[in-house]
């Protein structure tokens, strides 16, 4: 009986949910409100108005640039959310699984992370800098350089690591997302327009795809600055166990 | 003429998802997972999304892989029945 | 000319690989350890992705885009043989040992009666 009036009312969510699919626009469709208005307008003046070749940087950084200002925030969030339930690690009280083990650590595999990891760091920067011009971009190499970080802590050890990036170096770099849109967007506020606005009327127009691209520069070295930062941070943080 | 290697990672993406949600083991769950990102980011960049591809790449297949793996060696490997 | 010579060693430098792809996957199936079983695996990427670029890259005409595929080559062998190697490592430090063929006795002769108990 209980199954049965569970199945029903599960049925008519269905037949809701069916019925406001039906009266949706097709999946596809090039007379989509979407393709008719937005997408030409992106696609034919987005690299003039936005400042960036790679269409989806512009659209991402400067049309949606409170949305993503917005996503950045929920990545420091989440680190904090993180932080709170795990804590900050501290060498005098933590250390880890790496680090307690007997076994020694492979020659062979510390020589070849040694040899490769500067390689995925010059590859992050890559993508984080050339953002604007190729696919990539602040959270593409803010992961890379993340991982690379990873790569590091597993195979020469937590306390190395802690000490390399001390906290009070992470702390700063881990809200530079957020900074990095503060600084370029304030600009817009001190000249008499709207946040995010990436223009500064007093220069001459000559200059002014110029100024455009630091901005959008700053803003994508602080996405992947703090977005490497913030995942090593969450990694050593559930890296760490209690010391004895 | 890539149609068909699209309907071949498309079926592969449906096989690996349905395996994530069936393995009792929660480390090979981990590991077809990042199989799943794997496919993921080809099927982004057939699509034309070289960003989202790069994305999916790293943090999919690369970091949450690493961030399971730690959460699982912390907890229990078997979920339970 | 040149055309069908490096279209013949692109057909077999990419046959080699998908050789090589098949014999690790039907060897990761079918090997009965850890050790064996890495060892499969280990040529599916080093052997057979190797080989793929490699054919890639002479598909390019070793162009800038040619180069990147021998670069991507040498980055993936160089890391899948260093897993390789590490998880084999671990493997041994947590004391599995080899496999060893074993002969399957299934009367031996004192206690012929226990058998069907165990």
């Amino acid at each position: 009986m209980k199954k049965g009036i569970i199945i029903f009312a599960v049925f008519l969510f269905w037949l809701l949910l069916v019925s406001a699919m039906v009266s949706l626009p097709p999946m596809g469709s090039p007379e989509n409100p979407a393709y008719s208005h937005i997408v030409p307008r992106y696609l034919e003046e987005g690299v003039e108005e936005a400042g960036a070749h790679n269409i989806i940087t512009g659209i991402i950084l400067n049309y949606r640039g409170y949305d993503t200002m917005g996503e950045v925030t929920v990545i420091l969030t989440a680190l904090m959310g993180v932080l709170a339930v795990l804590g900050r690690e501290n060498l005098l009280h933590h250390t880890s699984k790496v680090d307690e083990s007997t076994i020694e650590r492979s020659v062979i595999v510390k020589c070849v992370v040694r040899l490769l990891v500067p390689f995925i760091i010059l590859f992050a920067l890559y993508i984080i800098l050339h953002g604007a011009e190729s696919p990539g971009g602040g959270f593409q190499g803010g992961a890379i350089l993340g991982a690379s970080v990873i790569a590091l802590t597993l195979t020469f050890g937590f306390s190395l690591t802690v000490k390399k990036l001390p906290l009070k170096y992470r702390t700063v770099f881990e809200s530079a997302g957020p900074l990095g849109f503060f600084i370029s967007g304030v600009i817009g506020l001190f000249c008499g327009l709207n946040f995010l606005t990436y223009i500064i009327p007093s220069v001459a127009p000559a200059y002014q795809d110029l100024i455009r691209h630091l901005l959008l520069l700053i803003i994508e070295i602080g996405i992947g600055v703090g977005g490497g930062t913030i995942i090593a941070s969450v990694f050593l943080a559930m890296e760490k166990v209690g010391k004895e | 003429m890539l149609r068909s290697l699209d309907v071949l990672l498309l079926i592969f993406l449906l096989v690996t998802a349905i395996g994530v949600v069936c393995t009792k083991d929660l480390l090979g769950a981990a590991i077809i997972f990042s199989a799943y990102s794997f496919t993921m980011a080809i099927v982004w960049q057939q699509l034309g999304a070289p960003d989202l591809a790069l994305t999916e790449a790293a943090v999919g297949a690369g970091v949450t892989t690493v961030l399971f793996l730690i959460a699982i060696s912390r907890t229990v490997r078997r979920e339970d029945e | 000319m040149l055309d069908i010579f490096i279209n013949t060693l692109v057909i077999i430098f990419a046959c080699i690989g998908i050789f090589f792809f098949l014999v690790g996957t039907l060897g990761l199936i079918r090997l009965p350890d850890v050790y064996t079983r890495l060892h499969a695996g280990t040529k599916c990427d080093t052997l057979g992705a190797g080989s793929i670029l490699f054919a890639l890259a002479i598909y390019e005409r070793f162009s800038i885009n040619g180069l990147k595929m021998v670069v991507l080559a040498f980055l993936v062998m160089v890391a899948s043989s260093t897993t390789g190697h590490a998880i084999s490592r671990a493997a041994y430090k947590i004391g599995i040992m080899p496999w060893r063929k074993k002969v399957l006795d299934v009367f031996p002769e004192e206690e012929s009666e226990n058998v069907t108990e165990s």
